[in-house]
């Protein structure tokens, strides 16, 4: 099948600073995908490159197999939902999702039947003639959405949408987007810097640093598999062992690390003796020790109440922190600075190259 | 009483009492002098109460023409400097941020040079016998040196020019607090360059556009010494009559009349017009 969207060895430079270096990037039609990275990541630039307000120094953009990296901004089909939602502060509502429809040849009555349509989409009906200074964040969110979809475009694009937001309003918000999309089966491609919002919303998602895009796959994959440190960090918390590849056995390999040997899932074309990182996320660790199992005693620095769950803050003997995320109740009886037991099981050890 | 409301007083009350002192003040002097009568004698006038001078600015066409003249004039001035303030104050907007500041210092370059001495400049320009004059007969362009100078073009070209600055400064800075991502939008929509102009832009650059006419046409309607130097004896502008009433003729009362009456001709309809263009509370049709 095309890909509704595809871009191709994409690379932009701001003043001889690379916001985007030379991007490969496919998304099926009908798909919500995510482009996550922190700030000064290049997700933004990338977007924009895409919907046409930026020309990118070298590659391809392609819509529906159809070559646009020369086509201006009004040209594409393609919307955007902008982060400050850029709503025209001199038109109404009803104006302002008319605005796409009256730059098409489209008469009067079917201008004004697909705004109504869109005031129901976004639940706004009776809001038409209000100006944009007279709505809540929320409202002024929506109508961007309206406004962006009023045209039916083959692909949305969405910067940052739920950032201006507060945290009940984004959850709700993110609830009706993601209905939105499936109803209308447009693709959405979204810019976030949260990753829990990325993680909720997205069929998959591209993980951006310093510009390039370091990992591409479904939020579960890139959780379980991250492909570098980097992304172990970004997505979800993780605890690092450095080491070196010692030997192999029964399909395990051990790792010699700082605190001794640790026993992971063999990683086939791993030579013996490569510098490896072992990454195992804070509630994969268990207290205890269990058979066939990492075990290593550490020393509880401090628990950290986070309500639903508690984290325990602990090093190892050689120094490395460790985070433990589990029961309110087991954490609870632990006093800083005693020793605890903590084990995980080889099978959640994810081995990183890079 | 705090502290700050008494700042807020204090700097409320110092901008009151200057206007008061010399504008409401002086306003009232010559309110009273316009109804004066002009006598032979120090002071040239005897305070009388009567409508007599402002019924001789009605009766005599002459006055009628030179406010007419000035109005016309003003108004041409102003949109000439509108149609090319816009361009620069727009340029300047878009321009790199480190850069802006430089180009609105040249805007305002020909301020530190003497407005008087800047006119002078464009009278050695375009005399018969000026620079234009003698560069263009020495090319061989023209036989006769072109009227340049005391004419309605000349006084058109010295209001334009001596004003431009009071338009490109209002229109930057309205075109420059327009977000970029207005357009950006405007654009992604499907809106080409010059609709995201007419549909954008430009609306929401109109307090500047009012802004910058206003502050080039009101002084322009008043203006003296650019008629004087650089216009002709053929169209009369109601700053110079007033001038001729007061030091040529000693008519205090009938310039003072004039005074009063051009005041008037200016601060009402600039009122109905920012009345019309205050904000709505109330949200608007679609």
């Amino acid at each position: 099948m095309t890909p509704l969207l595809s871009v191709e060895g994409v690379s932009k430079s701001f003043g001889g600073i690379r916001a985007v270096d030379a991007d490969d990037l496919a998304v099926a039609p009908g798909e919500l995908f995510a482009l996550l990275g922190a700030s000064g990541s290049g997700k933004t630039t990338l977007l924009r490159l895409i919907a046409g307000l930026e020309q990118p120094d070298s590659g391809r953009i392609r819509i529906d197999g159809v070559d646009i990296t020369e086509r201006p901004a009004y040209e594409r089909p393609v919307n955007t939902v902008f982060q400050s939602y850029a709503l025209f502060p001199h038109m109404s509502v009803c104006g302002n999702i008319a605005f796409g429809l009256k730059q098409e040849k489209l008469s009067q009555a079917e201008i004004d039947k697909r705004v109504v349509e869109m005031l129901q989409l976004v639940q706004l009906e009776g809001y038409g003639a209000r100006r944009p200074a007279q709505l809540s964040g929320g409202q002024k969110q929506r109508v961007a959405i309206a406004r962006s979809l009023a045209k039916r475009p083959k692909l949305l694009l969405l910067d940052e949408p739920m950032a201006a937001l507060d945290r009940r309003l984004r959850e709700q918000t993110r609830i009706e987007l993601a209905a939105i999309q499936k109803r209308l089966g447009i693709t959405f491609v979204l810019v976030t810097h949260d990753q829990e919002e990325a993680m909720s919303l997205a069929d998959r998602m591209a993980v951006m640093d310093a510009g390039r895009i370091v990992q591409i796959g479904a939020p579960r994959e890139i959780y379980a598999r991250p492909a570098s440190r980097f992304v172990a960090g970004f997505i979800g918390d993780t605890n690092l062992f450095e080491g070196k590849a010692a030997g192999r056995e029964n399909g395990y390999l051990s790792v010699h690390v700082a605190e001794g040997d640790m026993m992971v899932r063999d990683v086939p074309d791993l030579p013996v003796g490569t510098t490896i990182w072992l990454a195992i996320r804070p509630e994969r660790l268990r207290l205890g020790t269990m058979p066939d199992c990492n075990c290593l005693d550490v020393r509880a620095d401090r628990i950290e109440y986070r309500g639903d769950q508690s984290i325990l803050h602990a090093a190892t003997a050689a120094g490395t922190k460790l985070r433990l995320k589990g029961d309110n109740v087991a954490l609870a009886s632990i006093e800083a600075g005693a020793t605890v037991a903590v084990a995980w099981s080889p099978e959640d050890v994810v081995v990183l190259r890079q | 009483m705090k502290l700050t409301d008494r700042f807020h007083i204090a700097a409320f009350a110092v901008p009151a009492l200057w206007l008061a002192v010399f504008v409401l003040v002086p306003f009232g002097i010559i309110a009273a002098i316009s109804l004066a009568q002009a006598v032979d004698g120090q002071p040239p006038f005897q305070l009388a109460w009567s409508w007599e001078n402002y019924q001789l600015l009605l009766e005599d066409v002459l006055y009628a023409e030179a406010y007419g003249n000035a109005l016309r004039i003003a108004a041409t001035s102003s949109l000439v400097a509108l149609l090319i303030g816009y361009p620069m104050a727009y340029a300047i907007s878009v321009a790199p941020r480190h850069r802006r500041g430089m180009l609105l210092t040249l805007v305002m370059l020909p301020f530190w040079t003497s407005f008087l001495v800047r006119i002078y400049a464009w009278m050695a320009l375009l005399r018969p016998t000026g620079l234009i004059n003698t560069a263009l007969q020495g090319a061989g362009l023209i036989d006769e040196p072109l009227q340049l100078i005391n004419n309605q073009f000349a006084v058109h070209l010295g209001i334009v020019y001596g004003y431009l600055p009071f338009m490109v400064l209002p229109l930057y800075a309205s075109l420059e607090k327009i977000d970029p991502a207005l357009t950006d939008a405007a654009a992604d929509l499907g809106a080409g360059p010059w609709r995201v102009f007419w549909r954008v832009t430009l609306p929401l650059s109109m307090p500047g556009v009012v802004a910058g006419f206003l502050l080039v046409f009101i002084p322009a309607v008043g203006e003296f010494v650019i008629p004087e130097l650089l216009g002709g004896p053929d169209t009369p502008m109601i700053g110079r009559v007033l001038w001729t009433e007061f030091f040529s003729n000693r008519d205090w009362p009938v310039a003072a009349a004039l005074s009063v009456s051009l005041s008037l001709l200016l601060v009402v309809p600039v009122g109905v017009l920012q009345h019309l263009l205050a904000p709505k509370k109330k949200g608007g049709a679609v």
